[in-house]
């Protein structure tokens, strides 16, 4: 997914070493960014408790994902099997946005590398809404519905959409040269087929 | 969920797991790691992270495929897997991970664990998003003609 292989991905970890000074900033730009597309203030953050939590403090903005995803988004009922057991209660349903979007290279997208912070989060927060309110039964379901859906929320600026547009067409294309490379092992194939043939076990 | 999909794969202790973190250790996961790309060829390896780097309590970056991070957290490792498509090389090395470790597959997606079966998509990626548009594309015009139909 690096657009230039040469160039290392950041983690988690070098962005918090970097960027951490920079948390108040970063968390008022991703309620700007929330407010301006309309996500009510009940949804602007999440609130997990338990051992299988990930973002317990409600923050709009966190270093905490490790490794960075952009975002989360997530209601109760979502993850019934560490709930029922437990370890998971969702007190606040929402999204957030994560240092991944401090990242040039999350996607493999030009229009991405040159976006600046604020049309990135917008990004992130159409991604992570359309998933919140997506119908779908299954976590894949949701996330093509939002690839299908984050470009067309009318609030968005024009560059945030661009890039939205940029992300579904590269989902169409099928156009991630890393990917697209490592499917070519005839061994990944029979690694997965072998294990695709236990279904008729 | 999120933008990068991600998967755990590790021992999740009681009630999930008889095994718990003691028994797959930070080392235990390097050895691991370098035990699968001995066995798999070149273009289905993932690249180790030497040194790792991270902390007990954030976890450890140990290694990447197709440009993605792999993270080590208490004898868990979380390695994204959906992003525009699958990634059929991560998803040889979660099902060879678990095969290997004998150890459980949870998907935050899913909200539940998942068996190596199930892990293997049933159809591409791009077939549920095609649909979706179809389906999108059809609700618009749909909602298109009836408010032509009610002007």
């Amino acid at each position: 997914m690096n657009p230039n292989p040469t160039t290392p991905r950041m983690t988690g970890l070098d962005l918090a070493d970097i960027h951490g000074s920079r948390l108040a900033e970063l968390g008022a730009l991703a309620t700007e960014v929330m407010d301006r597309l309309g996500i009510p203030k009940s949804q602007q953050g999440i609130v997990e408790v338990g051992p299988a939590a990930r973002d317990a403090t409600g923050a709009v903005f966190t270093f905490d994902h490790e490794p960075p995803q952009g975002g989360r988004n997530t209601r109760p009922g979502r993850q019934p099997a560490m709930e029922r057991a437990g370890r998971l209660e969702v007190k606040r349903s929402g999204i957030n946005v994560d240092s991944g979007v401090l990242d040039d290279n999350l996607l493999p997208l030009e229009s991405w590398r040159k976006a600046d912070l604020a049309t990135r989060m917008e990004v992130v927060v159409a991604h992570e809404i359309a998933e919140f309110h997506s119908p779908g039964s299954t976590g894949q379901w949701r996330h093509a519905d939002a690839l299908v859906q984050a470009a067309k929320n009318p609030r968005l600026s024009a560059a945030a959409r661009g890039v939205l547009e940029d992300h579904f067409r590269l989902a169409v294309a099928g156009g991630d040269p890393t990917l697209a490379g490592s499917l070519q092992s005839a061994r990944i194939h029979q690694m997965l087929q072998a294990v695709a043939n236990r279904r008729g076990q | 969920m999120s933008f990068v999909h991600q998967l755990q794969v590790g021992y999740f202790g009681p009630p999930f797991d008889a095994r718990t973190e003691a028994d797959f250790p930070l080392a235990n996961c390097l050895a691991v790691l370098r035990e699968y790309n001995a066995t798999v060829p070149a273009d289905a390896q993932v690249t180790i992270r030497e040194p790792v780097k991270g902390s007990d309590a954030r976890g450890w970056y140990v290694a990447e495929i197709d440009a993605h991070h792999i993270v080590y957290k208490r004898g868990i490792v979380t390695c994204p897997y959906l992003t525009t498509k699958y990634s059929k090389t991560a998803l040889a090395f979660i099902a060879w991970l678990q095969a290997r470790l004998e150890c459980s597959i949870y998907s935050e997606d899913e909200g539940r664990f998942l068996t190596p079966v199930e892990l293997v998509p049933k159809t591409p990626f791009l077939d549920q998003i095609v649909e979706l548009a179809k389906a999108s594309t059809g609700a618009l015009a749909t909602k298109s003609s009836e408010q032509v139909a009610g002007s």
